[in-house]
């Protein structure tokens, strides 16, 4: 690794964050989609009778017992044998939403079972509907104790992103590979920045949803361990 | 006609039976105090009449309204019967003032500007104005069980359900939750008060009903339930729980 | 010309595309290279339109299958295995395998290639199937990409690198001094086009007579000029001061002239 080398791959780094905003595009696609995914899953698992709350730990089971790359293959080829063709950006959303769905809805589940029974008897008693219990009661506790566990999901999902250069995503990942082809001695140049950036987004992600943590913070309402 | 009755209620758990054939009734401004041992089944009566508990057999009426019926409004019904719990179970992500203010908002629909007027005036009543501001883990016991009677009160119920409300508490605690319990039977709110407070039950109780292993032994006025009970074990209970907590004066 | 081009049929082309000079990523972001070009030059002597979508290699043949492409255009092989799945072009291009080892290592080919030897190769390649079929004692050690195979030999990991030739010439001359081709085994295997089998759009007979009139016009061998020998960065010079002739002129034959004549420069 040469300062020739590093020279060389300076002027490149326009390049690789245009491929870190695809990353970052894909990565608020499935964080979205996971999080509206994961808080349903986790409300069937709590709420549901038997059977919906069956297929729902069935659902947490198959994505979180499938490697994300096979994942993403199913879902990039599979809907093509039905006639319907995704692209790869949006398959690569999907199959690493739906798999982040089954860690949040964990994540969510736990929440939810740390809250008192009590508090959705007491809102009952005040004549609020089930939805109404959810709604007012439910969730904005369970999603604030939520945040610490959302903070690791976050890293770890951040990171998967560039897995979607398997399926020809053309992310930061695979713009480093087109700068390693062409010129082979900015390899280990360009991945020592490409890991810089997940580094400091690694971090700027945690830092932020800490501070979301603090702003959010009750007394009284911590989650436990 | 009487503003609750409820009639014969049987409730099971498993093997054991918990209300065997319950019925009592409640006319308006009463305050009922229900006592007797513990796993007799008081705080199930008190949960099956708002069927947060659903009764196994039996009938429970608001007013005219048939509270087991089958096409009943059960949140319309919940929404005018308060309740307050052993452990006062007050929302612990919101402030007193949002706690009380929580069902005149999304149960009864009012405007914000007017259920915030309720509510300050409810949290008023039960000296705790000063205290809007605060979360449930920053108040006492006392002042948490005074917050949750608040609760029930901004929703101008019809009667509440008091169960063991100051069991929960540190001696010194009782006092305050008393006399807001107090305060309300004499401006005739119709209570039903599950306790072993028996010093509340002989000045405050209109009725005091006995209840044991999921029947009413014996009901009556507190003269006639400390001076002459007609069932012996009613006595012995008296008794008793005079001895364990004092003050039966 | 815009309302003719209204009606063509539009082919989505499947590539690699790190794999010079056969396809490349210029520093501008462009995608160019020998087998891209050959692309385009066809689809405007026929008549239709294509989409270049970079796919990882060994995912193109699936994509193929699956209908998530129309043709495949990175250097494939014609080889039986592929053939029972997909159908080729007539070939286009014969390269031989060229073992790459450090310089100075003292190597030569079978010395690379004795038992107990680290070569590393790129996934689903044929110079990988081709190591593991007749060197089945050495240590074949496989890289989604071939750049980091070179990475893998220059930090001393391994002992050789097995490519197609032009590939591998392309590497040797970044590393000057640092690596050398041990050897070339001519294989001599046949690249071709692919597209699904039983080529039920239509396409083979398209590549069959667009490569015909490249060869007939002369323009062919113009773009084999322009691609194999120099290096990168005049390629890419010349190919982004001619390109607009391709794309825009729709010129064929001019701007393969054009190009090969600036890269001579």
């Amino acid at each position: 690794m040469t300062l020739e080398a590093w020279s060389q791959l300076w002027p490149k780094v326009p390049v690789l964050l245009q491929g870190l905003v695809v990353n970052l595009e894909l990565l608020a696609g499935l964080l979205s989609l996971g999080l509206v995914i994961g808080v349903a899953v986790a409300l069937v698992e709590v709420y549901a009778p038997r059977p919906f709350r069956a297929l729902a730990l069935a659902y947490e089971w198959f994505f979180r017992g499938v490697p994300e790359l096979v994942l993403l293959f199913l879902f990039y080829f599979g809907p093509s044998q039905f006639g319907v063709d995704i692209s790869a950006f949006l398959a690569a959303v999907l199959a690493l939403g739906f798999r982040s769905s089954a860690y949040q809805s964990q994540i969510f589940r736990g929440a939810i079972q740390a809250i008192s029974p009590g508090q959705s008897l007491a809102a009952r008693s005040l004549g609020m509907s089930r939805l109404g219990v959810i709604r007012h009661v439910i969730l904005p506790q369970a999603l604030r104790l939520s945040l610490a566990g959302w903070s690791n999901e976050f890293s770890s999902v951040l990171k998967d992103t560039t897995l979607a250069y398997g399926i020809g995503v053309v992310e930061v990942m695979r713009q480093a590979r087109y700068l390693t082809a062409r010129n082979f001695p900015l390899a280990l140049p360009a991945f020592i920045v490409v890991a810089l950036m997940f580094l400091i987004l690694t971090y700027a992600g945690n830092w932020g949803i800490g501070l979301l943590e603090r702003r959010l913070r009750v007394p009284g309402l911590e989650a436990r361990g | 006609m009487p503003l609750l009755r409820v009639e014969d209620l049987h409730k099971r758990y498993g093997t054991e039976e918990v209300l065997r054939g319950v019925s009592l009734t409640v006319v308006k401004g009463e305050t009922k105090v229900v006592i007797g041992p513990s796993g007799t089944g008081k705080s199930t009566l008190l949960r099956c009449i708002n069927r947060l508990t659903e009764p196994d057999r039996g009938r429970v009426w608001l007013g005219d309204t048939e509270v087991t019926g089958k096409g009943t409004n059960l949140n319309r019904i919940r929404s005018q019967i308060g309740f307050v719990f052993q452990d006062f179970n007050l929302f612990t992500h919101l402030t007193a003032l949002d706690n009380v203010r929580l069902g005149p908002l999304r149960v009864k629909g009012l405007g914000k500007k007017e259920a915030t007027e309720r509510a300050m005036a409810e949290l008023a009543r039960v000296g705790l104005a000063d205290k809007a501001g605060a979360y449930p883990a920053e108040l006492s016991g006392g002042q948490q069980q005074r917050v949750s009677i608040a609760r029930a009160l901004a929703m101008d119920p019809q009667l509440i359900l008091f169960d063991e409300p100051t069991s929960a508490l540190d001696p010194e605690l009782i006092g305050e939750v008393l006399g807001v319990m107090v305060k309300l039977a004499e401006e005739g709110m119709t209570m039903i008060v599950v306790t072993h407070e028996m010093g509340f039950a002989r000045s405050v109780a209109d009725e005091i009903v006995f209840m044991e292993r999921g029947v009413i032994v014996e009901q009556g006025s507190p003269e006639k339930m400390f001076r002459s009970p007609e069932v012996a074990r009613t006595g012995d209970f008296l008794r008793k729980i005079s001895e364990l907590y004092g003050d039966a004066a | 010309m815009g309302a003719l081009a209204m009606g063509q049929p539009k082919y989505v082309v499947l590539c690699d595309i790190a794999w010079a000079p056969f396809e490349w990523v210029s520093a501008k972001g462009a995608y160019l290279g020998f087998d891209l070009d050959v692309m385009r030059a066809i689809a405007i002597l026929e008549g239709y339109e294509i989409e270049i979508r970079d796919t990882p290699f060994d995912s193109i043949i699936p994509a193929v299958i699956a209908g998530k492409g129309d043709i495949g255009a990175s250097g494939f092989t014609i080889n039986e295995e592929r053939a029972q799945v997909v159908d080729f072009s007539e070939p286009y291009w014969t390269s031989d395998q060229a073992i790459v080892t450090r310089a100075g290592a003292g190597l030569d080919v079978a010395g690379a290639l004795a038992a107990g030897r680290k070569v590393g190769a790129q996934r689903g390649t044929t110079g990988a199937g081709w190591v593991e079929e007749h060197y089945p004692d050495v240590t074949l050690v496989l890289y989604e990409t071939y750049p980091e195979a070179v990475l893998d030999l220059l930090a001393g990991r391994l002992d050789a690198v097995v490519q197609d030739v032009d590939p591998s010439k392309q590497a040797v001359a970044q590393y000057p001094g640092l690596l050398e081709i041990a050897g070339i085994i001519e294989t001599g295997e046949q690249f071709g086009f692919l597209v699904a089998k039983g080529d039920p759009k239509g396409i083979l007979p398209l590549l069959s007579s667009g490569m015909a009139k490249l060869k007939d016009s002369g323009a062919w061998d113009l773009l084999v000029s322009a691609y194999f020998g120099p290096g990168l960065e005049e390629i890419e010079a010349a190919w982004e001061a001619s390109i607009d002739i391709l794309l825009v002129e729709k010129d064929v034959l001019k701007f393969a002239q054009t190009f090969a004549a600036l890269v001579a420069e």
